[in-house]
């Protein structure tokens, strides 16, 4: 689970802290979906698309059709990363 | 996962010669012993340290093989579920502390609290204490590993103030609160820093000093050693996912440059305000503040940067909020408790 995010993914959710309500899932499934949404948004000049997945974090979708599993959000920048895909820079003017 | 049962792990750190081994020694004169375990790691072949340590604590373990914060992390995960092992019929462990090595770059020990699973649900990541020693003059001037090791730290103990004079101690005290402004400053007192420790434990941690964020002071001016800071004051974003996003970027990308976070930000979704804490690319679990009343100059967050211009951020992140959020502010009152809230007075 990302520290930062919430999202779905590997490991206890930082805000669960014992408890394992369906409310706190159902937000953090919706989270997750309002994260891989933002995330589209931001790396569509890269024609990446990126859907939340109840079990396994994000799935990354590349325009050459391949599509990558990642536990949570910081994961992806290193995917990117890894791929050779630059990432927006949020100190860029 | 309960967070009061998970044994809290702090690590105390400092450069050779700051007076680590003495402050825990008197640490556990005053108390801290019960219910501790201590790791003590060393650099070098024999371990030095542990002769020094004149009170035992319930356990002492001298991570012998080299420096746990470069080569040794795996020696620490099973040193770490040995240490549980061990005391199967004893009663529970509260603590732990590790000693690092005067070279030691307190971070790894973060990420490995934190890398693996079977320590993710036994432990988690306390403060991180480090000693200053008045003697040494200003903090800004020392190797990079001390200034990593003074960056990190939630608390900073000031050591050997007896041999210098008040001119002398009072420019240290200067120095440490221009390179990291988020830490509380103690005197080298056992006692003190029992106190601080139990404070921390009862707190959950997470995000120890977050409410003094408001009372710091704006960005102070560059130094020579180009460690800088910012308290950015502004709305917080609208979602926790925009935020998410703009700072796991904005580390990912810059977090060599990007030496703490620590933030206090209102959470529309949750209608909670969240503490946010990240030393370099480590983050610990947001904690949720059940406030009596909204802090007196709202959403707040501050970073202290080396070799990069807070105001880049600053500018980055008013643009997020404005961008989003422009018409948004938290509502008069925010103290809205609830069951996975952590208390922090």
């Amino acid at each position: 689970m990302c520290s930062l995010c919430g999202a779905l993914g590997q490991g206890p959710s930082w805000e669960q802290q014992g408890q394992d309500g369906d409310e706190a899932r159902w937000r953090l499934r919706r989270e997750a979906s309002a994260t891989a949404t933002e995330l589209s948004a931001l790396l569509l000049p890269r024609r990446i698309k990126v859907t939340a997945s109840p079990y396994f974090g994000f799935a990354v979708a590349f325009p050459t059709g391949g599509t990558e599993m990642v536990a949570g959000l910081a994961q992806i920048w290193h995917l990117l990363q890894r791929r050779g895909i630059e990432i927006p820079d949020p100190l860029d003017a | 996962m309960e967070t009061s049962t998970l044994i809290a792990v702090h690590v105390l750190t400092g450069f050779l010669g700051s007076g680590k081994t003495t402050l825990l020694n008197r640490a556990l004169e005053a108390g801290l012993g019960a219910e501790t375990a201590v790791i003590v790691n060393e650099f070098g072949d024999v371990g030095l340290d542990q002769s020094f340590i004149q009170t035992r604590s319930e356990e002492t373990i001298v991570l012998k093989s080299g420096c746990v914060c470069c080569t040794m992390r795996g020696d620490l995960v099973s040193t770490l579920l040995e240490l549980l092992a061990l005391r199967a019929d004893a009663p529970p462990l509260k603590r732990i502390l590790i000693e690092t090595s005067g070279i030691s770059d307190p971070l790894p020990i973060l990420h490995t609290l934190r890398g693996d699973f079977k320590l993710l649900t036994r432990f988690r990541t306390g403060g991180i204490v480090c000693t200053i020693g008045a003697t040494d003059g200003a903090p800004g001037e020392v190797r990079a590993e001390g200034l990593a090791q003074l960056t990190a730290a939630d608390v900073i103990v000031l050591t050997k103030q007896d041999l210098v004079d008040g001119v002398t101690a009072l420019a240290v005290r200067n120095a440490i609160a221009v390179l990291n402004p988020l830490a509380e400053v103690l005197p080298a007192s056992g006692a003190r820093l029992v106190s601080w420790l139990e404070r921390e434990e009862a707190q959950g941690g997470g995000s120890p000093n977050v409410l003094r964020l408001p009372r710091l002071l704006p960005a102070a001016a560059p130094r020579a050693h180009g460690v800088r800071s910012t308290v950015i004051r502004a709305a917080a974003p609208a979602s926790w996912s925009q935020f998410a996003i703009w700072l796991t970027r904005l580390v990912f990308l810059h977090g060599d440059r990007i030496l703490r976070t620590k933030g206090l930000l209102f959470d529309r979704e949750r209608q909670v305000w969240i503490g946010v804490h990240g030393v370099r690319r480590f983050f610990h679990p947001p904690v949720h503040l059940a406030l009596q009343e909204p802090p007196a100059c709202g959403a707040c967050l501050v970073f202290i940067t080396e070799h990069l211009d807070p105001a880049l951020i600053e500018r980055s992140y008013l643009r997020l909020v404005d961008a989003r959020t422009a018409a948004f502010a938290p509502p008069e009152s925010a103290a809205v408790a609830g069951a996975h809230e952590i208390a922090l007075s």
